[in-house]
């Protein structure tokens, strides 16, 4: 169990490092001046002319300048210290910013994948039991309506909806869970049931196939042959075995939550990391866009290495590959 | 030998009743899928026909005609009803309906070709050689993976620009990973096959065996994932259109007509939220529905059930 945490927590760190390289590169090959860009905003508007010694010094001040890999480390050591640089265009810190925004997309996530458990795991089993009946196809035709309808015209029309039918606002602004609770609450269901309806709709597929594979499986029939009742059969000897590859998808679904979270924000003006992570992008502001993508990918990969090591615990066959 | 095939090609039936009797026994058994094809099928010719099909300019601004209704007549030089209505430019929706179609299947069928493609030749390739390479590309796919999808499509769409190529490129880089995933676990098995030893052993190279051999078993699995992928891809490209990072305005696409004014004249005007996010859960709908019929078909594990 040792070795085996020790190589996914190796291969966890790699992965980061490809990552981190992987954005870099991306946004050195950039088409584009940044430095330009930062002298045309600060003098006013684009297309007014800059002088050539204004844009040096802005590059000296970004460390444009610098040999390439040395920009690449003094980012990733900036990153590990928490100085993430400022905004190309408001000016600031984009770490502070990172922390004031961080909460609302951790508690859009995890509230998000709550109900994506609760609705999602019933359902795919539900749909396996019952295989091919009236009750698989309408959930199927369900789950499947999840996977297809765009979130963020959805999610438009129940906030339009709700607005025009029922007077009803989204609450702006933050009401930190601790102190506000009630209006924390009403925040945040709507687009965390938006997100955990799509969630539920992969977990509900992925439970069903691989209930189907153990239900036809050759201890199942055992079980059943002894005389036992479906219930025992079911909850004690299928769903057992059926839960295991379950657990990784919900490494998918959250990657999958992090970025609906970019639309769902967007949609009911929350100040996330998703809305802040798009609009530095809209303005091609890299310091925001290399750290918070860093920062997401992190998220992802943790979330993995979770999994993976509780695989190892759950099931000792998955050590010694 | 030769007598016997004539015979067979006069006892069997003339092909159209023979496309007709295969799309019944196909109906009966995927009525699901075969919604999906059909709802696909229409998309690509309205698509197609996109000239003949709708009667206005889907970019010209028509200001005494903006926020008409559905099937509205125009009151100056009459073409035709506005059967979807009007925007409030006065742009015929149903014109730009039809040309966000062109737009959603032409980067949906080229980056599912750009994107799955590449990653399943990498599947193969991977496979096929193990080892160190099998590593490097793995790590790589890991890293990809580890982006979420939205988001990496938004990064690379804002790092190389906003156009009708880039975001190709964009939609089709997020489907590398799982692609590579399904064709690789699919070519590994093969490669354990005889066939495969016989066809080294008779001194076939690296080449010839991946292309002859190996990726001809990995097409069914391929084909499962692609469509699936065509669904997430046609949705990717609305979101980034949604988001402002996809097709440039003043081209028309699904995503960019349910963004800005849709949402402010949703109360006076709600035709123009409306129509473009049927289309888009029609289209993406479609191609999940296919691709799970696709998968209780070609699938081994699930046949017979």
């Amino acid at each position: 169990m040792k070795e085996y945490l020790i190589r996914r927590l190796l291969f966890g760190a790699l992965t980061v490092f490809i990552v981190s390289a992987l954005i870099f590169a991306l946004l050195r090959i950039a088409p584009g001046d940044v430095a330009l860009l930062i002298a045309e905003a600060n003098s006013g508007g684009e297309g007014i002319d800059v002088s050539e010694e204004d844009l040096e010094e802005i590059r000296e001040m970004l460390g444009l300048n610098d040999p390439l890999h040395i920009q690449y480390f003094s980012w990733i050591k900036g990153f590990v210290i928490g100085d993430w640089g400022d905004s190309l265009f408001t000016g600031r810190d984009v770490f502070e910013e990172f922390k004031l925004k961080f909460p609302v997309t951790l508690e859009l996530v995890i509230f998000s994948q709550i109900i994506a458990i609760a609705l999602g795991l019933p359902a795919g089993i539900l749909m396996a039991l019952k295989q091919n009946s009236w009750v698989d196809y309408v959930i199927r035709i369900m789950s499947l309506a999840g996977l297809s309808l765009p979130s963020f015209w959805s999610a438009t029309l129940l906030l339009l909806g709700g607005a025009y039918f029922f007077m009803w606002n989204p609450e702006l602004g933050s009401f930190p869970l601790t102190e506000e609770p009630w209006q924390n609450i009403q925040q945040f269901f709507w687009p965390a049931m938006m997100l955990g309806y799509i969630s539920a709709a992969t977990k509900a597929r992925m439970m069903r196939s691989t209930m189907l594979e153990v239900l036809r499986q050759d201890y199942i029939r055992t079980a059943k042959a002894k005389g036992l009742t479906q219930y025992v059969v079911t909850a004690r000897h299928a769903l057992k075995n059926a839960f295991i590859p379950v657990i990784t998808v919900i490494g998918i679904t959250t990657a999958l939550s992090l970025g609906g979270s970019v639309v769902m924000e967007r949609v009911f003006s929350m100040p996330g990391l998703g809305g802040f992570i798009l609009e530095g992008m809209l303005s091609r502001d890299f310091p925001i866009v290399q750290s918070i993508v860093l920062f997401f990918a992190m998220a992802v990969i943790f979330v993995n290495l979770l999994i993976d090591i509780s695989y190892g615990w759950f099931d000792p066959r998955v050590r010694y590959q | 030998m030769s007598s016997e095939l004539v015979e067979r090609t006069e006892t069997t039936p003339a092909l159209p009743a023979r496309i007709l009797s295969a799309s019944i026994t196909f109906i009966r058994r995927q009525p699901l899928a075969a919604a999906g094809l059909f709802i696909i099928i229409v998309m690509c010719i309205i698509a197609a026909a996109a000239d003949i099909v709708t009667w206005y300019d889907p970019i010209e601004w028509r200001l005494k005609d903006k926020l008409s209704g559905p099937f509205s007549v125009s009151e100056q030089e009459p073409f035709g009803a506005f059967i979807m209505g009007t925007d409030d430019k006065g742009r015929d929706i149903w014109a730009q309906m039809a040309v966000g179609a062109q737009v959603s299947l032409m980067v949906g069928f080229l980056s599912v070709a750009f994107g799955s493609g590449l990653g399943g030749i990498l599947g193969v390739i991977s496979a096929w050689f193990g080892g160190k390479t099998d590593q490097v590309i793995q790590r790589a796919m890991d890293a990809l993976m580890s982006i979420p999808t939205l988001i990496l499509a938004l990064a690379v769409t804002a790092a190389l620009g906003q156009t009708i190529t880039n975001i190709i490129i964009a939609v089709g880089i997020v489907q590398i990973p799982r692609a590579n995933r399904v064709v690789r676990s699919q070519a590994l098995t093969v490669k354990e096959s005889q066939y495969v030893d016989a066809a080294r052993a008779i001194g076939a190279n690296n080449v010839r065996i991946m292309i002859q051999h190996i990726t001809p078993q990995c097409v069914a699995p391929f084909l499962i994932i692609a469509t699936s992928a065509l669904g997430i891809a046609i949705l990717t490209e609305a979101s980034l259109s949604y988001l402002g990072l996809g097709v440039p305005p003043p081209r028309p696409s699904w995503g960019g007509m349910l963004s800005g004014a849709a949402r402010d004249y949703f109360i006076l005007a709600p035709w123009m939220a409306i129509w473009p996010g049927v289309g888009l859960s029609l289209a993406v709908y479609g191609f999940n529905l296919f691709g799970d019929g696709l998968r209780d078909a070609l699938d081994p594990r699930l046949r017979g059930t």
